[in-house]
């Protein structure tokens, strides 16, 4: 049971995380040449004693490729799935009936990938091995505790990030990381 | 398991047969259903080359000393959940996709559903293939095999 | 190894195969051969040629069912291609396991002998030497092989070289791999 990498992507389409804990051959690599400006595009440093690397993926194909994958299975779920409306719950909450059938997962043969979308079309997306089970809560958590407390309650971070821009800050890092290797589903 | 759904698609990711045992999903246009067909056609292909892992070579049906099972789909899109349904893919050799959507279940419900996309894909071989007047690739429109995917879906329901 | 593909042959074929009297199975494909004759009066090579096409047919379809029936996936080699064809197919649809011999040095090319031919069980071909020239009674036989590699993407020739119906000691169908359609293998297959 292995958890390979974690990606955020923003309501522009843009990767603004990356943390990968293992990779046994490359993902597709960036054809992409251009040099870019600023410095929190690079791969961010991590603190010591942590495997994997950050934020060294975001302009891959693969960052790409596997937006484009949870984009249009969300598409899918959201068209094709009707969640029953329930008379009761709508008196209390007025706002049932536009809830909407979400994706929560897919898998392949060789990995399952766990996602999340919040009501700002930010993407939670947790790469893991086929048969770790449901990591809805995980993502729950990294939204509410570790996103919120260190990128959105930070003055000194964006929220709305421009194109190639990624959170970098090292306590959302660390926070990941805390959070992430403390599962029992993490090798 | 409640089947809601099942849809064929051919080698270039076409529609070829569709049916709904039960009601649960949402109805679309036929536009609309091709158009999710040939996304899941391609997100099937992506999903594989987005794999963390690298490749392992497939022993085959030597190495392992036993058939390996008929469902040629060890890197693309496999299974899919949502708070609705719950969707799983069947790929032949010859590139042929049987898509199954059924309510939300446990993990274990990945082999009842295996099994079911099995018998169809018999269902397939038997009363399409053998139609004479079938043309490969294109829409079924074969009566006997209707009748057939009924019965295996009525069964598993 | 053998005894595991030789056990799974001989279930299927017993259980999961619904047979016919060999005799109509015979007559039908006598009659199908004969009247192809007639119709192209005696010219065998356009014979030849429409059943290879018949076959072909046959075997583009023919190959879901054996799919089906035998849950297997794909082969890693062309050997164990030519082990699947003849203790596999052959068995389940002819109840026969030809023999795979005469290995090219590159592993591309190979013969199936057949020791008995349900196709041609009592046939004599005619008298006049054309036809014992000319006539692959069996080649329904070579579309089949071919239609149905094809559709695993494998692009092979396949080709009589020998017919007890014509004299020679042995019925030998050769099969040479001509190229893997790479860019037609379904995506997701490692």
């Amino acid at each position: 049971m292995t958890i390979y990498s974690f990606w955020m992507f923003d309501r522009h389409c843009n990767c603004i995380y990356t943390r990968e804990w293992t990779r046994s051959s490359p993902l597709v690599p960036s054809h992409s040449s251009h040099s870019s400006v600023s410095s929190t595009s690079s791969a961010t440093t991590l603190p010591a004693g942590a495997i994997g690397t950050v934020n060294a993926s975001n302009q891959n194909d693969s960052a790409k490729l596997l937006f484009g994958a949870l984009f249009s299975l969300r598409n899918i779920a959201n068209k094709l799935g009707t969640l029953p409306f329930n008379e009761d719950t709508s008196v209390t909450d007025p706002l049932a009936i536009h809830r909407k059938n979400s994706l929560k997962s897919f898998a392949t043969g060789k990995y399952r990938a766990h996602f999340m979308e919040t009501a700002l079309g930010l993407y939670f997306c947790i790469l893991s091995d086929p048969n770790v089970a449901d990591l809805q809560i995980v993502l729950k958590d990294l939204y509410a505790d570790v996103y919120v407390n260190h990128v959105v309650k930070n003055s000194a971070s964006d929220v709305d990030f421009p194109a190639e821009e990624v959170i970098g800050n090292e306590s959302f890092v660390r926070g990941v990381d805390q959070l992430i290797t403390a599962l029992p589903a993490f090798a | 398991m409640t089947i809601y759904s099942l849809y064929i698609l051919n080698k270039a990711g076409g529609l070829i047969y569709q049916t709904d045992p039960c009601p649960g999903l949402n109805k679309l246009s036929a536009n609309e259903y091709l158009v999710l067909a040939g996304t899941l056609h391609g997100v099937h292909a992506i999903a594989s080359r987005i794999s963390p892992t690298a490749p392992t070579p497939n022993t085959g049906f030597f190495g392992t000393g036993k058939a390996v099972a008929g469902n040629c789909n060890t890197s693309g899109l496999k299974s899919l959940e949502t708070d609705a349904f719950a969707m799983y893919v069947f790929q032949t050799v010859t590139g042929l996709k049987f898509v199954l959507v059924t309510a939300p279940g446990t993990r274990a419900q990945a082999d009842a559903a295996e099994l079911v996309l099995c018998r169809i894909y018999e269902c397939y071989a038997d009363y399409v293939m053998k139609n004479p007047y079938y043309s490969l690739d294109m829409p079924i429109r074969c009566d006997m095999f209707d009748e057939k995917v009924v019965e295996v879906t009525q069964v598993v329901v | 190894m053998s005894k595991t593909i030789k056990a799974t042959a001989d279930d299927i074929w017993k259980n999961k195969v619904e047979k016919i009297n060999s005799e109509l199975f015979t007559l039908t494909y006598g009659s199908v051969v004969a009247q192809l004759c007639r119709d192209f009066h005696n010219d065998y090579v356009q014979v030849n040629a429409q059943l290879e096409r018949m076959g072909f047919n046959i075997g583009i379809r023919l190959i879901e069912d054996f799919l089906a029936r035998t849950g297997l996936g794909r082969c890693q080699s062309f050997k164990e291609t030519a082990e699947v064809v003849s203790k596999i197919g052959f068995k389940i649809f002819l109840n026969v396991v030809p023999l795979v011999t005469n290995w090219s040095g590159d592993g591309k090319q190979f013969s199936l002998v057949l020791e008995e031919n349900p196709l041609a069980e009592f046939v004599e071909l005619p008298q006049d030497d054309k036809a014992s020239r000319a006539l692959w009674y069996s080649n329904v036989l070579v579309g089949v092989l071919k239609g149905a590699l094809q559709m695993v993407q494998l692009e092979v020739d396949v080709a009589f070289v020998k017919d007890v119906l014509r004299g020679d000691d042995a019925t030998e169908i050769r099969l040479k791999l001509i190229k893997v359609l790479r860019d037609e293998v379904p995506a997701g297959e490692d």
